[in-house]
């Protein structure tokens, strides 16, 4: 007889949970404890925020200009990024997290475009030679930030500890961001609420999920309201400004980095993200400012919500 | 903390919520975690409530290596017995800044690690498989996933 047992833990700047399923507790925690050392290690890895990372170590000959060797993980993460950067038409750029640098969602101030100008020159991975393992930087007092993967990644590979283990019947979720391990053992689907970008205390929508993935991309945290216009936190690399069209787009994919990456770009896009989903072949869902919303998938004809703008 | 597991289990109620990536203070971690503790609401926590808290939920491993007596002694050095909310929350906090603090200390300096596996590594490849493999085929009406969306909720 398995029972669930649940294993909440902050990793990421984020509230996390695993949920397995076991026959005893002693067995769920043998798992969860591996996968959530399994988190923490990527986090060690690739944090921007630890001067020991090995991003930080990476950022430090960015900030110089210069080559640095990589090792195979890194060198997996660098060909997914470069990958997503192409799929997207230069609009998932992991060196654009230097522009946060301009924002400073607190102050209730939008960026000084001047301060933008300043940085936008070193924004832009085309300006990265990237060859495995060597990674170049041309222009110097670039900066990579992998939050648009690191958590994202390391929800897959927790999952993947899990199912190594043995672990059948489950849920990893970093912040929102989720894979399932296995069905109910009765073989039925996980809920998941899908956040109101609108109203982000409120649930707009229901997704069940047997197998795969689910990841959000919203513009509702870290973002400045001004005349009625939201300034989000999700940048054009090209601008340097928030994008505006969509304000909450969540995919469902086999893997979380692979649904992560979609439901950003999406987002990046605006409203052109509308067409570029229908195009991917993933189940999607977007709401778009105005609480229009749509979705596709083997779900579109159960989903009753408005779809207003398609 | 578990989460309540009798809620978990059916697909009729959800409990797993994805949404846009948020960011929470570590004061403000602190107080969600006092809540948690104190579930009775009387503003104040006793060591039995943080050692059963502490032995439920999966403290970061510079916690877990002091353990939670020694943790507590540090946020009630008067040895009242209880811990207040406000003296919880600073004190968790300022415990949460030192501890990196000197985890970063003790790492700098350290070589670049690698992956003791070519599991993290062949992960991120079938990633890129699985991205390289978007929109090769038309759209579909079925992913093969399972999944359903219910705008009832």
């Amino acid at each position: 007889m398995l029972s669930l047992y649940s294993f909440p833990f902050s990793a990421m700047g984020s509230n996390c949970a695993l949920h397995l399923y076991a026959a005893e507790r002693t067995d769920a925690e043998c798992i969860a404890q591996d996968a959530v050392e399994e988190v923490m290690r990527i986090e060690r890895r690739y944090s921007r925020y630890r001067p020991d990372s090995d991003l930080a170590a990476i950022n430090r000959v960015a900030e110089q200009g210069g080559s640095i060797d990589v090792d195979q993980e890194t060198s997996g993460v660098l060909d997914y990024a470069f990958a997503a950067y192409e799929m997207s038409g230069g609009q998932f750029d992991v060196t654009s997290g230097l522009l946060r640098k301009a924002w400073d969602f607190k102050s209730g101030r939008l960026a000084d475009q001047a301060v933008l100008d300043a940085l936008l020159p070193r924004v832009g991975l085309d300006k990265v030679r990237w060859n495995a393992p060597r990674l170049e930087f041309i222009v110097p007092g670039m900066e990579l930030d992998f939050g648009g993967l690191g958590k994202e990644y390391a929800v897959d590979r927790a999952a993947e500890v899990c199912l190594a283990s043995g672990a059948e019947h489950g849920v990893v979720d970093l912040g929102g961001d989720i894979r399932v391990i296995g069905p109910h053992p009765n073989g039925e689907a996980w809920k998941m609420g899908i956040r109101d970008p609108l109203n982000p205390g409120e649930i707009a929508v229901t997704a069940t999920i047997e197998r795969g993935s689910l990841a959000t991309s919203g513009d509702y945290e870290r973002c400045i309201e001004i005349g009625g216009i939201r300034y989000s936190h999700i940048l054009n690399p090209r601008t340097g400004w928030p994008v505006h069209g969509l304000a909450s787009v969540s995919a469902i994919a086999d893997r979380c980095l692979v649904a992560g990456s979609a439901s950003t770009i999406a987002m990046l896009k605006g409203f052109d993200g509308i067409d570029w989903l229908r195009k991917l072949g993933v189940d999607y869902l977007w709401i778009d400012d105005a609480g229009g919303r749509s979705c596709a998938g083997s779900f579109d004809v159960q989903m009753r919500c408005a779809s207003t703008r398609v | 903390m578990s989460l309540s597991i009798s809620g978990m289990g059916a697909a009729s109620a959800p409990q797993i919520v994805s949404g846009a990536s948020s960011y929470a203070s570590p004061t403000a971690k602190m107080t969600s975690l006092f809540g948690q503790i104190d579930a009775g609401n009387t503003g104040s926590i006793t060591l039995g409530q943080f050692q059963q808290a502490f032995a439920n939920s999966n403290p970061p491993a510079s916690f877990r290596a002091q353990g939670a007596n020694a943790i507590f002694n540090q946020l009630d050095p008067s040895q009242t017995g209880s811990v207040s909310k406000a003296h919880f929350v600073r004190g968790m906090t300022a415990l949460m800044r030192s501890f990196k603090t000197a985890g970063s200390r003790s790492a700098a300096g350290a070589p670049m690690a690698s992956s003791s596996s070519d599991a993290a590594s062949q992960s991120l490849g079938q990633s890129l498989q699985s991205l390289l493999q978007l929109g090769s085929s038309a759209p579909t009406n079925n992913s093969g996933l399972g999944a359903q969306y219910d705008a009832s909720a």
